[in-house]
């Protein structure tokens, strides 16, 4: 069953392509990692799951009903969508209990969250007093006010320091224990590799990649890149070429063989006879396969 | 819908300008008397003096809601608060129709404390130079339930150009443009006073003065009729455009 199902998604804004035919699932009792630089359209996709852009084109659906047909929205969606959605002047619980009384839960929930996100000490200030950081707990409190299913977090580690980041990786996990489904958002695959199941990769407003981390940790494994230094690299280069293995060659001389393993290399290193003083594997990380994936394709965009 | 209108005003009172701008038109009657029982000379007066009063009251008034009305729904876009507004209830139209709503009744709520100042601080005053107010007399009741709805409307008026126009600072900057210079720049410019009776200052003078028109003074059904419909008009372009736009 899929929480939230992002179809065929396009969205233009004027002369702008934002999201382009963009399809993708969030597998319910997950955490999704929604990833993409920043400008890839991610904002834009969760503003229409959210109801509130409208699609060009496409459709998206929360619990198989568009967002705007969902009976009592803030007990099945919580989301966290910018650190700015506040009033500054007005006191943090006054912001709760607001949002409390228009979705009819229980003002009790006021203070349940606030102590939740550690912000039972701060309900009275102004939220024009509060760092970003806490405002981005804020914003949780608001997001979890009705004790949703699902939780839709846009870019929820800005503004928040390491013991923020650490804090907000707890709180996810800890609500993904509780059987929700997390749907977060971050230019940053390391950001949110440690907390996510999923992920699912978009650049230029087009998936590029969907598939649970470790998938995506496979397919960085099998992104072999292995340097050599030879005295002989003129021969060397033939050799390997003749091989079908992709060689270039470095500033220093060293020759980079690129989507090929050490064994696959040292075989042919081996049948030629030719010397080599290094042969080494250059690993690629998991986040250098995310820059890969979502590295500028020109003139994809119209 | 009334936990969304409890929310709304909710929201409104919890603002530190709602707070000053209604302490303002509140306190405003009250001292509006200062220059009469200073003067040396004090102005005359009679029993109808406590409806100038009331009315003077309502000059503040009627701005303050019409800022009110506009910082509500204004803020809503410069303060990003639509985002979270919407998420809870995403219906564009309810969202308008409960901001206008909400402004209304706050609206009509500080008139009645307004009009209670003004009653409690002319009445005390004319009582000073002899003249009894009979607060409970039918010219009385009626201003003040004019004040009450003209303010109601000015409120809804307020929130609808704030829900149309979205820049906080161009739509106040409008508005008191429009209130203290166009409103009053525009028949004399088209050489017809006539014209008047047709705009909003004009029309809501024309209730104000429910109890004691001047001669020549319009139907006072076309004034509400020109202040409503003024009203309606703005709520449904407001309305018209919120669901066309995207919130970002």
């Amino acid at each position: 069953m899929d929480a939230i199902v992002v179809e065929e998604l396009t969205k233009r804004f004027g002369p702008v392509l934002a999201v382009d035919r963009l399809s993708f699932s969030v597998g319910a009792g997950r955490v999704t990692g929604f990833l993409g630089p920043n400008g890839a359209g991610k904002t834009t996709t969760l503003g229409v799951v959210l109801g509130l852009v409208h699609p060009t084109g496409g459709s998206a659906t929360v619990n198989g009903l568009r967002y705007g047909d969902l009976r009592d929205p803030a007990r099945q969606v919580g989301a966290v969508l910018e650190a700015t959605s506040f009033h500054p002047g007005r006191r943090a619980r006054d912001h709760l209990r607001i949002l409390a009384t228009a979705a009819r839960l229980p003002v009790s929930r006021v203070d349940e969250t606030l102590d939740q996100v550690g912000l039972a000490d701060a309900g009275h200030r102004r939220v024009g007093g509060f760092s970003l950081g806490m405002r981005q707990h804020l914003g949780l409190a608001a997001a979890l006010l009705g004790d949703p299913e699902i939780l839709v977090l846009d870019e929820p580690t800005n503004g928040l320091d390491p013991d923020g980041v650490r804090w907000l990786r707890t709180l996810v996990r800890t609500l993904a224990g509780e059987g929700r489904t997390v749907l977060v958002s971050s230019h940053l695959l390391s950001e949110v590799a440690q907390t996510v199941d999923d992920v699912v990769i978009i650049t230029e407003g087009r998936l590029v990649a969907q598939g649970s981390l470790a998938e995506v940790a496979r397919r960085a494994a099998n992104q072999f890149s292995v340097l050599l230094r030879t005295p002989q690299a003129t021969e060397l280069r033939r050799v390997l070429a003749a091989a079908a293995l992709d060689v270039t060659v470095e500033r220093d001389g060293a020759l980079v063989v690129s989507g090929a393993t050490p064994d696959a290399v040292g075989r042919a290193v081996a049948r030629a006879g030719l010397t080599v003083y290094e042969m080494r594997p250059i690993d690629h990380s998991l986040e250098e396969v995310f820059l890969e994936l979502t590295a500028s394709r020109e003139g994809s965009r119209r | 819908m009334s936990a969304l209108l409890r929310a709304e005003a909710r929201k409104t009172v919890t603002t530190r300008s709602f707070v000053l701008i209604a302490a303002a038109a509140v306190v405003y009657p009250a001292l509006s008397l200062l220059p009469a029982v200073l003067a040396p000379e004090p102005p005359a007066v009679d029993g109808g003096t406590i409806l100038e009063v009331l009315r003077g009251g309502a000059d503040v008034l009627l701005v303050a809601a019409l800022m009110l009305g506009i910082l509500a729904a204004a803020g809503e876009y410069r303060h990003g608060t639509i985002v979270p507004t919407l998420l809870v209830d995403p219906r564009r139209e309810r969202f308008v129709a409960v901001k206008l709503g909400a402004q209304a009744a706050l609206g009509a709520v500080l008139a009645l404390a307004v009009t209670a100042v003004g009653l409690v601080a002319g009445g005390s005053y004319l009582a000073g130079r002899d003249v009894s107010v009979d607060v409970l007399s039918s010219d009385v009741v009626a201003t003040v339930a004019a004040v009450a709805v003209v303010t109601a409307l000015y409120a809804t008026i307020g929130a609808a150009v704030g829900a149309l126009v979205k820049n906080q600072t161009g739509a106040v900057a409008g508005a008191l443009i429009w209130v203290f210079t166009v409103e009053n720049a525009v028949p004399i410019v088209l050489r017809d006073p006539g014209l008047k009776r047709w705009l909003p200052g004009g029309a809501a003078d024309r209730l104000l003065h429910l109890a004691d028109p001047s001669p020549g003074m319009t139907n006072p059904w076309i004034a509400l009729g020109v202040l409503a419909g003024l009203a309606a008009v703005l709520a449904g372009a407001a309305v018209v455009a919120i669901k066309a736009s995207d919130i970002r």
